[in-house]
């Protein structure tokens, strides 16, 4: 698999999770979900991965989703119960629409992922960001798989130092949970600051610009990806308006 | 005796953290010559650790204090350089590799001081392969820095300092997490940068590798002795 | 000579997800009347098998046994009472605003007596020559000086089993001598310790056996 430029892959993802979030047609938005796992796919990133990561906000979709179906009552009637309507025609279209619109924004930012962070600065750079905000960005972002290693890290730890959590009071538990918050972000703001610290001992941002050891270029595969993404933007934006 | 063979001079220093009502060390006098390497001992918590974020300017830019007294770099006065001066001269490698490597891969991490310093693609290459080579870690180039172990990291986080080319380094405690191998890696490694005239000092518990210094001092009773 | 095995490892193997790093196939025993040292080279998987002989990591072949109880039907805190583990980086386990606090309440939540906490919380402060410390905020302290509080916390059990990843990094020699004369002790008192570190002085003063780790992701007792 060639490995596209991140700034082709951004410009994808861009497009895509546009369309994903305003169009309203159910069908054009079902095409946009199954071009994005696609594209996803054939960018080998790491969907399963994803969906196992995210399982409790997967959960968490699906409710609002079900809870949409259920709360919205126009359209026909499929579904009631002692002459109470449960599901209606428009409630079921407003659960799918959400679940497809999350899940286009979830498998679009999985392709971001299939690049390094240093690469993403790179391509950040390369599109004129200022490398500051770039790094800003890009640490930020592995900051997050970062902040949620340090609680699993901080739980298991807490839970060896003899604290078996399951069996405890509704109220230990709560009292368990304060405990975790100190190490947790104590922990984590310290590693900004240590880490902050280290880039400085580097010569971080002591000069106006810098040089980069990565330099990207666009290849084929790129160019007809970015060409690409505009055409579909172009396609479903007039499909959309035209729909409506 | 004159200041100029010293490229690190620190004259009656004292410093006690922002927070903290007792000083750490009080009228510290240290010389430093060009091409020497120094080792500095003493029991935990005596501040080694501070006096090396004290040489090195991390205090007062980083973490604040009360400081008294001087520290002199290749002359000038360092509470009044910048920190674009003195990173170009020297480079510190602190206890934790953890927070010293934040880039996805090992040739990303060395590149990132050079990259600071504007240099050439070309110029930038050239470091990171030295830099490699003089640790034994070229088949870690394109390593994923998070899955190295922790001495491996160790290892890393000193060659992403060397690709500073500084002349002065800073090391603390960096043999603490090393293997036997790793720490004959560092021995071989202050041995050859001695030999290019870099000046070296080391903060270490493991008195074996104190025969490598010139000079060495204890902090004791908030005092530095010397003792070789 | 007693010798039933505390902890028993049976043909277990274990790989991460991302890289080729394996163990493969381990059978090990650690006995309460011993001080071990797991040493090997960096990258030979010695926290690894720390970390899978507590339960942190799940093995992906085979089985760990803690006087007698296989750890998959245990859960942590059931394991951490019976085997206490010293993270290589102390921070790890220290979750208190005091150290007081921070070596005590695990004993708090379990319900122990408000007295029988204080007794046991002052003596391990002691032991390990931090009660001067015991008002003091843990992540302000020294590296050194954590250590000793993180070690406190998972002593304060009376756990039968303790592994310790690299205890001595940041001790100076001092400091080690106490630590290896504490361990003496406890061991003599009939607690098992595993320690796992490549500090040789140490280990030929204080361990009594060695279990060295190979690259290939076995192990040899010598």
């Amino acid at each position: 698999m060639s490995k596209f430029d991140p700034r082709s892959k951004l410009i994808f993802v861009i497009a895509v999770s546009s369309l994903g979030v305003f169009i309203k047609d159910l069908y054009l938005l079902s095409s946009v979900t199954v071009i994005g796992i696609a594209a996803a796919q054939f960018m080998s990133a790491d969907l399963l991965k994803a969906v196992r990561k995210l399982k409790s906000l997967f959960v968490m979709i699906l409710v609002v989703a079900f809870l949409q179906s259920i709360f919205i009552h126009e359209g026909r009637i499929l579904l009631e119960i002692i002459d109470i309507p449960l599901i209606t025609s428009a409630g079921l279209e407003k659960g799918i629409e959400f679940l497809l619109r999350m899940t286009v924004i979830i498998t679009t930012a999985t392709i971001i992922t299939t690049s390094t962070s240093r690469e993403m600065i790179q391509g950040l750079v390369q599109l004129k960001v200022p490398y500051e905000i770039a790094f800003l960005v890009s640490l930020g972002i592995r900051f997050l798989p970062m902040l949620t290693e340090e609680m699993k890290d901080s739980f298991t730890a807490l839970r060896l130092r003899g604290v078996v959590f399951k069996n405890l009071s509704l109220k230990k538990k709560i009292r368990v949970f304060t405990y975790l918050f100190l190490p947790i972000i104590a922990g984590t703001i310290k590693k900004a600051e240590k880490i902050a610290l280290s880039m400085e001992t580097k010569g971080f941002r002591t000069k106006s610009h810098r040089t980069s050891y990565l330099i990207l270029k666009y290849s084929g595969a790129d160019y007809f990806l970015i060409a690409f993404s505009i055409i579909l933007l172009l396609i479903f934006i007039c499909a959309n308006y035209k729909l409506n | 005796m004159s200041d100029k063979n010293y490229i690190l001079t620190v004259r009656n220093l004292s410093f006690r953290y922002g927070s903290e009502k007792e000083f750490i060390f009080q009228n510290i006098d240290l010389n430093i010559s060009q091409g020497s390497v120094v080792a500095i001992t003493g029991k935990s918590g005596e501040g080694k650790t501070t006096l090396c974020y004290l040489l090195s300017g991390i205090i007062p830019r980083v973490y604040k204090g009360e400081i008294k007294g001087e520290i002199g770099l290749f002359g000038g006065n360092l509470s009044k350089m910048t920190a674009e001066s003195i990173s170009s001269k020297l480079g510190i490698v602190l206890q934790d590799p953890e927070t010293q490597l934040f880039m996805p891969v090992v040739e990303d991490e060395l590149a990132f001081a050079p990259e600071n310093f504007c240099l050439s693609r070309e110029e930038i290459g050239d470091r990171i392969s030295s830099s490699l080579k003089s640790l034994g870690m070229e088949k870690f180039r394109h390593h994923e820095t998070a899955t190295l172990s922790g001495g491996q990291k160790q290892l890393a986080a000193i060659a992403a300092v060397l690709s500073m080319n500084p002349q002065i380094l800073i090391f603390d405690e960096i043999t603490a997490q090393l293997d036997k191998n790793g720490k004959q890696v560092v021995r071989d490694t202050i041995t050859s940068l001695k030999r290019e005239n870099k000046t070296i000092i080391m903060v270490e518990h493991d008195l074996s590798s104190l025969d490598l210094a010139d000079e060495v001092y204890h902090i004791q009773n908030k005092t530095l002795i010397r003792s070789k | 000579m007693s010798t039933i095995a505390y902890i028993n490892v049976e043909k277990m193997s274990f790989s991460y997800q991302k890289s080729q790093f394996s163990l493969n196939d381990i059978d090990l025993e650690l006995y309460k009347n011993e001080i071990t040292a797991l040493v090997g080279d960096n990258g030979s998987g010695k926290t690894t098998l720390g970390k899978i002989l507590t339960g942190i990591l799940k093995p992906c072949k085979g089985n760990i046994f803690i006087n007698g109880e296989n750890i998959s039907k245990l859960d942590l805190g059931e394991i951490g009472k019976k085997v206490g583990y010293l993270f290589q980086n102390p921070e790890k386990q220290i979750f208190a605003t005091s150290v007081y606090e921070d070596v005590s309440f695990p004993l708090e939540i379990n319900g122990i007596e408000p007295n029988e906490i204080k007794d046991r919380t002052d003596s391990i402060l002691a032991a390990l020559e931090i009660d001067h410390l015991k008002d003091k905020y843990p992540f302000n302290l020294s590296h050194g000086e954590k250590q000793r509080v993180a070690l406190a916390g998972i002593m304060i059990h009376k756990a039968e089993y303790l592994i310790l990843d690299e205890p001595t990094t940041a001790l100076d020699s001092e400091r080690k001598e106490l630590l290896g004369s504490m361990l003496k002790n406890l061991n003599a008192q009939g607690t098992g310790i595993l320690i796992i570190s490549h500090d040789e002085k140490f280990i030929s003063k204080y361990c009594s056996r060695v279990i060295r780790m190979k690259k290939e992701g076995g192990i040899i007792n010598e």
